[in-house]
């Protein structure tokens, strides 16, 4: 998401460096929407297991 | 469709030759590898490994390489401005027109600065800091990620202005009442205000995720004494980053303003000030160099102790000289534009200020020459890198203390002497720094060590080259050549010496080349390279300790710290923690 974020970003500054107007509130509302988004999940935090790193720990 | 399009129209797209040049080869370049991705299909994992990852090491690999991209083509703009300087003397008009290469230098300056400069901090930022402070992760990955991607949506608003519309003419530093939109009312500048505040607010961002990473995600037993210097270094930085990077997001916002509402912060009339601009920018732009060389100090303070095979000489003076630096760059900004005429008194304390700032920078460079010391030396290439920066960081740290006595700046302002006192500091320290880091860190991040020879050959040819292009300005300043300088007389007799300059430049280009081949050498003959000791130079700190390349989880055990430099503690006698070491 943080890439969708950038290409929102991307198309706010596009439009307001050509005057293309419509493209602004657009670039806006996307970073918004994703930031609502990130916002409202409820596990954002990963917890890798135990059983998982011992595994990967053996294998090198 | 007009409405539609706004101001894009087709002849967006029509260049001059030599700038149709410029945007066939970023347009073939992006299809080019485009290209390479299809046939090697690469996209999924492009997509799953690189583009959506929160990992710091990949976010690191990725700022790394935009900088490299963006080095390559600040050095095209910079070979481009010396050729035209040697072509342009008297009755000969140089390949370039006037507003051209008022882009190219704008370009330069824009992507040297804000593309390879800040891509270099936070490339090794993101690299080392949780490594070497025993973390498994940054404070937020999420932000990480989201700051590199404005950060890269910035440079990919730079290269599209090659291609579609044109860059602002304005220099780097945009300077109202030429950037407002009386005066240059095409999207140049607009280009230029959008790509800097995008990035801007990126590293922003990243400034304050990596202080709250520092402070609050270190190993137990980390205390802020026990800190390696790169951390405090980088923690000295960040605060820079977190108190000056606002002032130029609204210094953009309100020229932004100017050009699209017709507002008056900075016009010549209405009550607009446009000193108020050069006052803000620099308020930014001062500390922003020293957000450039600090990380660089940090890579040398790590670099020369694992060199030396000696501790480090004066840490808490190293500390300390850091803070001082941090403080005293904020109120010396004036020095920038000390002919702006604030007032004798007004001139005098930032000018005292300025010199002031060259006694914690020389307490760095003598703890590093006291390092060195008696200490068993080796000469491999972040060393080299470190000597280089040594002779070249001193010669251009030296004429910036001439230039903090306002009598002596008011003769050499905006000449070619302050380009070669600013491309010595942040040439010979910003980059030197970083490619020593990079080398040195390099089979952390990847398993194997750099190719030796062509490292060393690279060295060598951005020595020299360094040398034979930035001296001469020296010179050419003290004789009156202007910085930002397309056509001159020739009666002045500039030509030699620019000549020079531009064989200097040349030689740098080969250096990078040199590094070009290293790095494809390296990946060919990785097997020859391996590190499969996770510790290949006999490091000190804890990012030496676990594997190269590391787990995505850093270190499965998170390891104690008892004093400083932990790792080298760990090796000699530290049977107390051995189990934490892999």
């Amino acid at each position: 998401m943080p890439f969708y974020m950038g290409i929102f970003g991307f198309l706010f500054c596009f439009g307001l460096i050509w005057y293309m107007f419509w493209l602004v509130p657009i670039g806006f509302i996307g970073l918004i929407a994703c930031q609502i988004s990130r916002l409202s999940e409820k596990e954002p935090e990963f917890t890798i297991p135990k059983a998982e790193v011992e595994q990967m720990e053996r294998h090198r | 469709m007009n409405e539609f399009f706004g101001r894009l129209t087709l002849d967006a797209l029509k260049h001059d030759p030599v700038q149709t040049g410029g945007a066939l080869s970023i347009v073939l370049g992006g299809l080019f590898i485009a290209f390479l991705l299809f046939y090697f299909r690469l996209w999924g994992t492009l997509w799953r490994d690189w583009l959506t990852t929160l990992d710091p090491k990949k976010i690191g690999v990725m700022y790394i390489t935009v900088l490299f991209v963006m080095l390559f083509k600040g050095v095209i703009d910079a070979l481009m401005m010396r050729a035209q300087q040697v072509f342009s003397v008297g009755d000969m008009h140089g390949y370039l027109s006037s507003d051209h290469y008022q882009q190219i230098f704008t370009a330069h300056g824009t992507t040297m600065i804000f593309f390879v400069g800040m891509a270099a901090v936070f490339g090794l930022m993101n690299l080392v800091i949780p490594l070497q402070i025993g973390a498994r992760d940054v404070a937020f990955p999420f932000l990480n990620a989201l700051s590199f991607w404005l950060f890269a949506m910035g440079g990919a608003l730079l290269m599209l202005s090659l291609v579609v519309g044109d860059f602002s003419p304005a220099g780097w530093s945009g300077y109202t009442p030429l950037t407002g939109i009386r005066y240059t009312p095409g999207v140049g500048v607009d280009y230029w205000i959008w790509s800097v505040q995008i990035a801007g607010v990126g590293s922003l961002f990243s400034g304050i995720n990596f202080l709250v990473t520092i402070l609050k995600m270190r190993a137990p037993g980390m205390t802020l004494m026990k800190m390696p210097i790169f951390i405090w270094s980088c923690l000295c930085t960040l605060i820079l980053i977190v108190f000056a990077f606002p002032v130029l997001t609204t210094t953009l916002g309100m020229l932004a303003l100017d050009r699209l509402m017709g507002m008056h912060f900075f016009t010549s009339d209405f009550g607009g000030n446009a000193m108020m601009y050069v006052n803000l920018f620099w308020a930014w732009g001062h500390p922003e160099v020293y957000i450039l060389v600090l990380p660089a100090f940090g890579v040398f303070s790590e670099i020369v102790p694992v060199f030396s095979q000696k501790k480090l000489f004066g840490y808490v003076s190293m500390v300390w000289a850091l803070i001082a630096i941090t403080f005293l760059s904020f109120i010396v900004w004036l020095h920038h534009f000390f002919t702006m005429g604030a007032g004798p008194n007004v001139n005098a304390f930032f000018g005292i200020m300025t010199m002031l700032i060259a006694v914690p920078t020389g307490v760095k460079v003598f703890n590093w020459l006291f390092t060195m010391f008696r200490g068993k030396v080796l000469f491999q290439t972040p060393m080299l890198w470190f000597l280089g920066f040594a002779v070249t960081f001193s010669i251009g740290g030296m004429a910036g203390v001439l230039m903090s006595i306002p009598v002596v700046d008011f003769q050499v302002h905006n000449s070619l002497f302050l380009i070669a006192h600013f491309h010595s500091v942040i040439i010979g320290g910003v980059l030197f720094g970083f490619f020593s880091g990079f080398t040195y860190w390099f089979p952390k991040v990847t398993g194997f060590k750099l190719d030796e020879k062509p490292g060393r050959y690279a060295f060598y040819f951005w020595f020299v080259g360094f040398l034979l292009a930035f001296l001469p300005l020296y010179a050419l300043g003290l004789m009156g050549a202007t910085r930002r300088l397309d056509h001159y007389d020739a009666s002045t007799g500039w030509l030699p010496l620019f000549t020079v300059a531009a064989v200097g430049a040349v030689l740098v280009g080969i250096g990078i080349g040199f590094q070009v081949l290293q790095i494809i050498k390296s990946i060919k003959e990785r097997n020859q390279h391996r590190d499969t000791t996770g510790d290949p130079w006999n490091g000190r700190t804890l990012e030496w300790s676990t594997t190269s390349p590391p787990p995505v989880y850093h270190f499965a055990v998170v390891p104690e710290v008892h004093s400083r430099d932990a790792f080298w503690a760990a090796k000699h006698g530290g049977a107390l923690y051995q189990k934490h070491v892999h």
